[in-house]
């Protein structure tokens, strides 16, 4: 009798499991094509093709095109190209602009992972964007990402702690910073 | 990087970043642009390993005196500003190492540098000691031998023919061996 429940009880494990298991990964975003409107990340989600960012600057501060709206998530570019509306030094943020756009924010998160291959490009403050005044990041990781071409700088950390950054390339960036201390990183 | 600490930064390549018209005022000498800059209070950040080339500035330390603790070791910073810019507005545009941080409160070890702009002592120039390059391939080969020494210790432990591995293994002890090879 203790057989002949075990077995059941046993495939009702597996399968769910096995559900838990799939649903995670059907739950990952494949992202490519144009985005419209901030792009926020709560699974492990990576780049199917490549990406034109065209986010209005409707909110104050940074408009991203790609947000993590969760920690301990990772984004994989797969080496795509996440692309900006601008070509330094035209169109790029002055200092005195309340509304910007970045590539890439990753804001008051904890354990999170962009990784390359990838390019991100052509946006009016920096590429990628790791924490803020206010908005602290700890345990990034930001690897074999090339940022180029990016207003400002390829990458800006505000209050960001114990985190890595590897194996990137920061190139041709701050064309157009407008006065503001900028460069690769 | 503003106001970041304990991060490490390693093997990235920072090349062509910056403007030289972008400055802090209309009387600074320098570009406030750079390849890698830490800023605010940006302390205890490991740089290491870093490719710094063709930047107006190449690794920027900011003032206000909270710019401390930082490691910076084992970089090629060199080639910064391009000569392009140094015709066009003076070698004083840029420099390998601009460094605006309170003397001594960072570490600069083993650097290759030319130029270096700050309140010092200055890293640089430091074009690499001639037997750093020979050392480290001495330890790369010392490390290979090491390695082949090894695999060749196990190999002779478990295929020689007298070996415990061989006799016990069914099919493979030395007399089978012999019988595999087809007589003429």
């Amino acid at each position: 009798m203790t057989q002949f429940l075990s077995r059941p009880l046993t495939l009702s494990v597996f399968c769910v499991f096995a559900l838990f298991v799939c649903g995670a990964r059907a739950q990952a975003d494949d992202i490519s094509g144009t985005i419209n409107t901030t792009l926020v990340l709560h699974d492990d989600s990576e780049l199917s093709g490549d990406v034109t960012c065209a986010v209005p600057l409707t909110s104050p501060g940074a408009n991203p095109c790609i947000s993590f709206g969760a920690d301990h998530i990772k984004l994989r570019l797969n080496g795509h190209t996440i692309t900006g509306p601008v070509t330094p030094p035209t169109g790029c943020s002055h200092q005195v602009d309340a509304m910007f756009g970045v590539g890439i924010a990753v804001l008051d998160r904890s354990d999170v992972k962009i990784e390359g291959p990838g390019i991100i490009q052509h946006f009016e403050r920096w590429g990628i964007l790791v924490g803020l005044t206010g908005h602290p990041n700890s345990e990034v990781t930001v690897k074999k990402i090339t940022a180029d071409h990016n207003c400002w700088s390829g990458m800006q950390t505000f209050s960001t702690s114990d985190s890595n950054f590897e194996e990137n390339v920061f190139a041709s960036d701050s064309g157009g910073s407008n006065g503001a201390g900028c460069g690769g990183t | 990087m503003v106001s970041s600490k304990h991060n490490r930064v390693r093997l990235n390549t920072f090349y062509g970043n910056g403007s030289a018209t972008s400055k802090d005022s209309t009387s600074a000498a320098n570009s406030n642009n750079f390849g890698l800059g830490l800023f605010g209070a940006s302390q205890n950040n490991l740089v290491e390993k870093n490719k710094i080339g063709g930047n107006i500035n190449g690794l920027y330390l900011g003032g206000g005196g909270n710019v401390i603790g930082n490691i910076i070791r084992r970089n090629v910073i060199l080639g910064n500003p391009p000569g392009e810019a140094i015709r066009e507005f003076g070698d004083s545009i840029g420099a390998d190492i601009q460094d605006f941080s309170a003397p001594g409160k960072n570490t600069f070890d083993g650097n290759r540098c030319l130029t270096y702009s700050g309140a010092g002592p200055s890293p640089c120039p430091n074009f690499g000691n001639p037997n750093d390059e020979d050392a480290e391939q001495e330890a790369v080969a010392a490390f290979v031998r090491n390695r082949l020494a090894s695999q060749a210790r196990v190999f002779n432990a478990v295929y020689r023919l007298n070996s415990p591995f061989l006799s016990k293994a069914a099919g493979f002890a030395a007399p089978g061996l012999t019988r595999l090879i087809p007589s003429r």
